[in-house]
Formats: structure tokens, sequence, C-alpha cells
């Protein structure tokens, strides 16, 4: 993923260390996610 | 018959079933090329294409149900621990998940053909809820149609293929040498352009401490996408505060939305 920006001149990619199951682990904070098909969604905190 | 085939033919049942298994298990083992000079022996009637496929069932089936198995108790765990023993890790699991997503359960009956997925198409349908019977029967007509399509061929061109192995055979050590090379090379390749990669990814990587602390302080000189696919997110409903979610199939599509002039930083899951 970061490649594929990096490639579409996109290069202040930076990985979450660990992903979402990390951030969960650490107990911060999340909000809930649900999808619309075929629409990208913001989330707000 | 040269020394190539006249060893397939001693060994034969032996070496099909340890290539399958080799490959079932997720090992850089092409089994391909057994199931071909099988095809081709049974085309001259020197091997059983009803053994054969037995044997290729002995060792597929097996291992496939137990990735199956895993793949139902420890779910995403069990996916990218295979995945990581493919030489494209970070697309393996994507991949796998795109498919099922879009083909459903006719992904196990093709997965056998794509190289890497047949390992990994076994726990995901486990993931996914397919049931055992079901997966045992996908999994069955699977070997059937990826086993007998290249048995199929080799017994169609048995003697072209007789041919092919003689000529190698005459080349001696030279042949093996120069295969052995070839992929020695593939693999050392593929290994040098991950590890450097990783190596830049490494140092550009995002501590959860660390975003929450700049989440904390108001910072707005980035944005946080969330990568993950739809199965993804249907098994976790919830993100980072913030986030915006762009599955990693949408980026070519959405690059646009993504601002230049900020950070980002992805996740998954």
């Amino acid at each position: 993923m970061a490649l594929q920006l990096k490639r579409q001149g996109i290069t202040r990619v930076r990985p979450l260390h660990g992903g979402l199951e990390l951030w969960k682990d650490r107990e911060f904070p999340t909000t809930d996610l649900k999808l619309s098909s075929g629409q990208t969604q913001s989330v707000t905190p | 018959m040269s020394d190539t085939l006249q060893s397939l033919v001693q060994y034969g049942y032996l070496l099909l079933f340890a290539f399958v298994l080799a490959e079932q298990i997720g090992l850089p083992v092409p089994a391909v090329p057994v199931l071909l000079g099988v095809g081709a022996l049974a085309g001259s009637g020197r091997m059983s294409l009803t053994l054969a496929f037995g044997a290729a069932l002995a060792a597929s089936l097996p291992p496939d149900l137990f990735w199956y198995e895993l793949g139902r108790r420890r779910g995403n765990h069990v996916l990218r621990h295979l995945c990581r023993i493919s030489l494209e890790p970070d697309s393996c699991v994507r991949r796998t998940e795109d498919l099922f997503v879009k083909r459903g359960r006719k992904t196990l009956v093709i997965a056998k053909f794509l190289p890497g997925l047949s390992t990994v198409a076994p726990p995901m349908a486990g993931m996914v809820g397919i049931g055992r019977l079901q997966f045992i029967a996908l999994d069955i007509a699977a070997l059937i149609l990826w086993a007998g399509t290249w048995m199929g061929l080799g017994y169609v061109f048995s003697d072209a293929l007789e041919l092919v192995a003689s000529r190698a055979a005459r080349l001696g050590n030279w042949t093996a040498v120069v295969i052995g090379a070839a992929f020695g090379a593939y693999i050392l390749i593929k290994f040098v352009q991950r590890r450097r990669f990783l190596r830049g990814l490494r140092i550009a990587r995002i501590t959860p401490d660390e975003l929450k602390g700049r989440l904390d302080k108001g910072d707005d000189t980035f944005v946080i996408v969330d990568t993950r696919s739809v199965l993804d997110v249907n098994a976790a409903p919830y993100a980072i505060p913030g986030a915006m979610w762009i599955a990693a199939e949408d980026i070519e599509r959405r690059r646009h939305d993504l601002p230049r002039d900020r950070e980002i930083i992805l996740y998954c899951s």
C-alpha cells in the first residue's frame, strides 16, 4: 500500500506500527464504522 | 526411457504425494511439473491416473482441512502467518480477501491454480464461515480440476514430454544447475527487494502512542487512512477517530482524495 502511494507521488506515508489491533490493545479510543456499499466514509471523533 | 522418467515411474506416486503436499503447505515447490510427468506416464500406460489422483488427494485434503479448521478458530492470525512464507506477503492477505468477496465459494475451486493462494484459501474459507462438508466437497472438486488439468495435459502430450525429458537428461547435471540457479536468483531478488522496502517502512512507521499523542494535541498535519478490506471492517466495525476508510483496492481510484501536503498515516488490521 505504502509503495503504491509512493509510486503515485505521495511520499510522506507512515504505516501505523501494529495496526488497529495494537491500537485496540493499548485501549485507545475508537469510533464506530459502518460501511455503506461503494462509498468511503470519514469517521468523526 | 530416460533416467528422469525411469525415476518417476519407480517413485512416481511418492514423488507426486510429496510435491503436492509441499505445495499445499505453502512451500515454494512447484507440483505442476510432477503432475505433467505423471500424466505423460499414464498416457504411455506406465502409471495409473486413478492411483495418481488418490495420491494427490491424500496429500492435499488433510493439510487443507487442517488450515480450514485453524482459520475457523483463529481467523486472521492464521492467514497472516501463512502469508509470511509467501514471497508477496503484503498482497497475499489482501488478494485472498478480495477474491472471496468477489467470487465467494468459487474462489476455492480456482485457488489451486493461483500461486500462493492455494495455501491461504482454506483458512479464509474457515474464516468466512463456509460449512465443513461444503468445504470438503469444494476442495475435492478443486483438486480434481487442478490435478486433472495438468495430468490431462501430460496425458495428451506424453510423447512430446518424453522427448523433452530425454533432451534434458542428455544435458545431464547442467539442466539441474541452470534451473536451480534461475530459481535461486528469483527468490534472492524478491528477498532483497522486500528487505529494502521493509527497511524503508520501518524507519517511516509511527507507533500508536505517538499517533495518540499527536491526536490529543490537535495536530492537523496528517490524515489517517484505514485501508482494511470490507471483510475486515465487517469483522471489526470500529476505527481510529478521524480515520478515512479507503480500502486498498480503491486507493488508485481515490488517490485524489488524499492530500499531498500532509502526512498519510496508514493502518490495516
